[in-house]
């Protein structure tokens, strides 16, 4: 396989609007497998990204799930544009990070602040299954793009761009490229601006670096430029001049629900075949899946997945139903999500154990799943900008939640629990991200764990010694941070400790499995999310690492889990798996894993191109 | 924090600068790892070094006294590359059946081979069938002059193409039972018939080492090469693996090692927010945690060793409880330190290249001579034993104690005749816990400190508690694995305690500013959560910052 298959779009045409947005799960993972686990090792070990893939997602059109409806594209809503990618990621993470979601951060900057003429041109590249690269990252600045040094001036004959971008995928064979530069000298929120660039890696005074290498998502074409004097049209400012920062924290406010949801999906796929490798293995005279240590650790494992998955889903809804008070729940998804599914990863790690470390043979598949699980939500702003982020908003949270106990008339609908979180139908249009806050907003979410009609449920039930631990958690929280000094919460967090923001993250993933449960059990009542097997264990395992006890070990000495919860979900979890049934909430068909499937093993050389 | 140690400090200058382009060099890893190369040149540099005669005992004509010691060159070695550490350690694994059930081939063959600087690799394991060793399917049939005929395959085997020689782990009997299994030594060079290595196989971690297999098909083995008396195969093994799993520890402190060197470095460069990343509360704070368990794991580490020498009959249960506990401190902190890098820790060129490699090999080290599901079985074994140990108090106690965690070598032997199959008294060090504590207590001074001791003997008193109440079944249930988890975390807590008495003692203040950070680590793995407050926090970082 040549490294330049991987450009090699297969387009049949620019897509049929009017054709019914369907989306063949077959083709990407059915047991046909047209693109099968051989086929993706071989392409990683390779560093390319699988052939036969990028022209599935291109026969698709899945760049179109990006594009507003009204601007042509099929986005309406995103748990719907979720679950139509989810399956590119289960099958290769690289494929689902190469073709699209660093397309949809770029993009969302323009559905956000762009001109109509801006929208329309980078509509255009989506819908013709093209990429838009998002130049932010500058190798010396890190996740603290205030400090970027990439700068541009604007002259009579439109914009100069110099500096470096780096790290950046996709950089140097985009259609498009929406370049992070600096407009202003100094630190300062307004340094910074946003250009919309046409074919930037063949202007005139563009440099390319080559290829970065990672450990994970090898495919991922990682590039990087230098722009020596390199002159941009002079309507290319997305937004304001200044305004890139702005810009950027509503937009992205979409990607930080969405990446958690696809990340998700991932940690899906590493489990499902875990399961299968642990089903067909034998050990001590039994199949190791049954062995009562890999029992518990299976069945916590998939109810912290089903926890992950539950807040994911509550952050992409609220795109749409609180965009107001979005910000707060997106960026604790984007906190919560990816060290949950760290333990995920850790424990399928344990019962993996030597057979996940070859490379080759059937395991081989988990191994990279779960390496490029740790890339993906990376790819996006690092767990500690997203804790920085919340830590401003602990106060006015804090003083809220504690009028609220203090039996207060909550202000407005805002300030209590909202179901509307849980109800995915609401999603009837396409959101606004000019309606996303930039601060403050209420607490529709953290707040499921006190509302009265949840508690009514839970009283006196299997849940509630474990709710009852996190209402405790919840009133220390808000008394730590009304007790903390309110100049330590200043946007940097320097000097404030950002355990605050780690234990609201926590509350968060929390109250989401809670909401979760309840909706599911009035709504589902045959769904798994409607027992209190999965949520008694998630909740007890939130709880755990609230009070700081069992972090060190992750999940995978499930001491806590109740047997009959495990026994419970043991039984759904190899149902599920053996029915080829998603282990996410949507429990979409994905087929069944192809763990005793993968394919012929590539070769030495193959791997380490 | 080292042990003092010539082995180590004569392979440090050796490999030269880890940050240079040497042989010995984190650049020099990370460009074999890529094309998966083993790393011939540190392996010969280290022969030059006479570092096999680390694998060998004085006894038998080599240099092994002090097994702290030598743990703690291999720990040096595994900082600048965990491959190179592992496939030339692994010539003592080869070794150990030797030196435990056969005296005169010891002396007469493996012995000299080894100080030759020839590999020798052990076989256990076979394909399908994983830690299961009394599954054992390679079949040996014992001649009547002494030959054996070899039939059958060993997989997944670290030097099995590298070495000259395999230790194999065969059966020689139908029955079942544990008497079923013989150790042969298997030197190449006089197979005679059919047999054949197999091909390397490609793994994420380590991916230079030659871990591959051998396969037999009525190959001939000549007379005097059966280790021991037949039947004893897994009796062997198993007293081979409680010294060879305290080894294994250094290994997971060479990586956390090299972790910490990454994220010093990296944070004392990089700026964010206007402000150096290591004046940033949240590196800060990882920095330290992850020290911390670091010191944690090398105490464990330290006084796992010395029991080889000094307190053999207890290794049944600290060679598993310390290959439990150590990696189980340094992989979470490996992991924590790599995320201080961001995206840098993911990427496979650059100053921060080394930093990938490094969680992934490190990953291997928990797989190694007995999976965590192994070794806590192993420590459940022990249940009852340990249940059976009261407290002791006395001075002997103490100074044994001190010499199991003591910064200066040891001069007593390893006599694998005084080891047994299980521990008849449990665990010296851990019936000496409360007594160590109130020693620590009586000299410090540190009302932190203190509260955190007392806390850490609470956690014991439920630990000992739940002991002596739980039931075991043949396949234990999760509770009792983590009820295992926290002996093991007891006892890392006693080796700690016991360093700290012995530093103080010697008016030694360095470990002083770890005791805060190392016991709030503690007390939240045993269920009672304490966070490092800010002061001795930032104390311990200054004596980090001083390091580097």
């Amino acid at each position: 396989m040549s490294p330049d298959q991987d450009d090699a779009r297969v387009l049949d045409g620019a897509p049929d609007r009017d054709d019914e947005p369907v989306l063949d799960d077959e083709l990407v993972l059915g047991d046909g497998l047209v693109l099968d686990d051989g086929l993706v090792l071989a392409a990683d070990g390779s560093a390319t990204l699988p052939a036969v893939g990028s022209e599935l997602v291109a026969r698709q059109h899945l760049t179109a799930e990006f594009v507003p409806e009204r601007l042509g594209g099929r986005w309406r809503s995103t748990t719907a544009m979720v679950r139509a990618v989810r399956p590119v990621f289960r099958a290769d993470p690289a494929l689902g990070l190469g073709f699209g979601v660093t397309s949809l951060m770029a993009a969302a900057t323009v559905w956000t602040a762009g001109t109509d003429a801006q929208q329309r041109a980078v509509a255009g590249v989506l819908l013709d299954g093209g990429r838009v690269a998002v130049a932010f990252h500058e190798s010396e600045h890190g996740n603290d793009l205030t400090a970027n040094d990439c700068r541009a001036h604007r002259s009579a004959d439109g914009w100069h761009v110099s500096g470096t971008k780096a790290v950046v995928n996709n950089i140097d064979v985009a259609e498009a490229v929406v370049l992070m530069v600096r407009t202003a000298p100094g630190p300062g929120a307004r340094a910074h601006s946003l250009l919309l660039a046409q074919g930037l890696a063949s202007l005139p005074g563009a440099v390319s670096h080559g290829r970065y290498g990672t450990v994970g998502v090898r495919g991922v074409r990682l590039g990087g430029l230098d722009l020596h004097d390199v002159v941009l049209p002079a309507d290319a400012c997305i937004g304001t001049t200044g305004g890139a920062v702005e810009t950027a924290l509503r937009a992205f406010q979409i990607t930080r629900a969405v990446v958690p949801a696809l990340a998700v999906a991932v940690a899906d796929a590493a489990l499902a075949r875990t399961v299968v490798v642990a089903r067909d293995r034998r050990l001590y005279g039994g199949r190791v899946v049954d062995l009562p240590l890999n029992r518990a650790v299976l069945a916590r494992t998939w109810a912290l997945l089903l926890a992950a998955d539950a807040l994911a889903g509550v952050a992409v809804t609220s795109l749409h139903v609180a965009p107001r008070d979005a910000l707060l729940i997106v960026t604790a998804a984007k906190a919560a999500v990816p060290e949950v599914l760290a333990d995920v990863a850790r424990a399928l790690r344990r019962v993996g154990s030597a057979a996940v470390y070859g490379r080759d043979g059937a395991s081989a598949t988990v191994e990279k799943l779960l390496r490029d699980l740790e890339v993906v939500p990376v790819g996006h702003a690092g767990g500690t900008s997203c804790l920085m982020t919340i830590l401003p908003m602990l106060p006015s949270w804090a003083r809220r939640a504690d009028r609220g106990e203090s039996g207060a008339p909550p202000v407005g609908r805002r300030a209590g629990f909202d179901r509307a979180l849980f109800e995915h139908e609401r999603e009837t249009a396409t959101p606004d991200p000019s309606a996303f806050a930039l601060g403050g907003g209420g607490d529709p979410l953290v707040s499921a764990l006190t509302d009265p009609r949840i508690r009514d449920a839970v009283v006196d039930g299997p849940l509630d010694a474990a709710v009852r631990r996190l209402i405790d958690a919840r009133t220390a929280l808000v008394a730590d941070v009304l007790g903390s000094d309110p100049a330590a919460f200043v946007p940097t967090g320097t000097d404030a400790d950002l355990d605050l923001a780690t234990r609201f993250a926590d509350l968060a993933v929390g109250a989401a499995v809670l909401g979760r449960w309840h909706h599911a059990a009035r709504t589902e009542p045959d769904d798994v999310t409607a027992g209190t097997a999965w949520a008694r264990t998630a909740l007890t395992a939130v709880a755990d690492r609230l009070d700081g006890g069992a972090t060190a070990l992750g999940p995978e000495l499930g001491a806590t889990s109740h047997p009959a919860d495990t026994d419970e979900l043991h039984r759904e979890l190899l149902r599920r798996v053996a029915a080829g049934v998603a282990l996410t909430i949507d429990a979409d068909p994905v087929g069944a894993p192809a763990g005793a499937r993968g394919g012929p093993a590539p070769d030495e050389r193959g791997h380490h191109r | 924090v080292t042990a003092a140690d010539g082995l180590a400090r004569r392979a440090e200058e050796a490999l030269g600068d880890p940050w240079g382009g040497g042989v010995g060099s984190y650049a020099a890893a990370v460009d074999l790892d890529r094309t998966s190369r083993f790393p011939t040149a540190g392996a010969e540099l280290l022969d030059d070094l006479g570092f096999s005669a680390q694998y060998v005992p004085r006894r038998f004509g080599g240099d092994l006294v002090d097994v702290a010691a030598a743990a703690a060159g291999v720990r040096a070695v595994a900082r600048r590359d965990l491959t190179l550490a592992i496939g030339h350690a692994k010539t003592f694994l080869g070794a150990v059946s030797a030196w435990i059930a056969d005296e005169e081939l010891a002396r007469d063959v493996v012995a000299p081979m080894v100080l030759s600087g020839a590999p020798v690799s052990w076989g256990l394991t076979e394909r399908g069938r994983g830690s299961d060793l009394a599954a054992t399917a390679t079949r040996a049939e014992l001649h009547h002059g002494g030959g054996v005929r070899l039939t059958g395959e060993k997989w997944l085997i670290n030097n099995a193409t590298r070495g000259r020689a395999v230790t194999l782990l065969v059966r020689t009997s139908d029955e079942a039972g544990p008497r079923a299994t013989s150790l042969v030594f298997c030197d190449k060079t006089e197979l005679s018939g059919s047999w054949a290595t197999l091909p390397k196989i490609a793994t994420h971690g380590i991916r230079g080492a030659d871990i591959s297999g051998i396969r037999f098909d009525r190959a001939g083995v000549p007379s005097g090469r059966v280790i021991g008396a037949p039947g004893t195969g897994l009796e062997t093994v198993l007293k081979g693996l409680q010294v060879t799993r305290t080894l294994c520890t250094a290994l997971a402190l060479g990586a956390g090692d090299a972790a910490l060197d990454h994220a010093l470095c990296f944070t004392s460069e990089r700026v964010l927010y206007g402000r150096r990343l290591d004046t940033l509360p949240a590196a800060r704070r990882d920095l330290v945690t992850s020290a911390a368990d670091l010191v944690i794991a090398e105490s464990a580490s330290v006084a796992g060793a010395r029991h080889v020498q000094l307190l053999p009959a207890e290794l049944p249960f600290v060679g598993a409880a310390v290959k439990h506990v150590v990696p189980s401190f340094v992989e979470p902190a490996v992991d924590r330190l790599a995320r201080l890098l961001g995206a840098n820790a993911l990427r496979t060129e650059g100053r921060y290249a080394a930093v990938q490699k490094i969680v992934r090999d490190d990953r291997v080290v928990s797989v190694f001579d007995g999976t965590t599901a192994v070794s806590l079985h192993a420590v459940v074994n022990e249940f009852p034993s340990l249940v059976r140990g009261r407290p002791l108090d006395d001075g002997g106690t103490i100074a044994l104690a001190a010499r199991l965690v003591s910064p200066a070598p040891i001069d007593v032997e390893w006599d694998p005749a005084r080891q047994r199959l299980v521990s008849p008294r449990g665990s010296t060090l851990l019936r000496a816990l409360p007594t160590l504590a109130d020693r620590v207590v009586g000299r410090s001074d540190d009302a932190v400190e203190i509260g955190l001791i007392r806390r850490v003997l609470r956690c014991w008193a439920a630990v000992r508690t739940d002991l002596a109440a739980v039931r075991v079944a043949r396949h234990p249930e999760p509770a009792v694995f983590a009820l295992a988890d926290r002996v093991t975390v007891a006892f890392a807590a006693a080796a700690f305690l016991a360093r700290l008495d012995v530093a103080r003692a010697d008016g030694d203040d360095r470990l002083d500013r770890w005791a805060v950070p190392c016991l709030a680590r503690i007390a939240g793995r045993l269920g009672e959560a304490a966070a490092i407050d800010r002061s001795h926090r930032d104390h311990a970082f200054d004596a980090l910052r001083r390091i580097r």
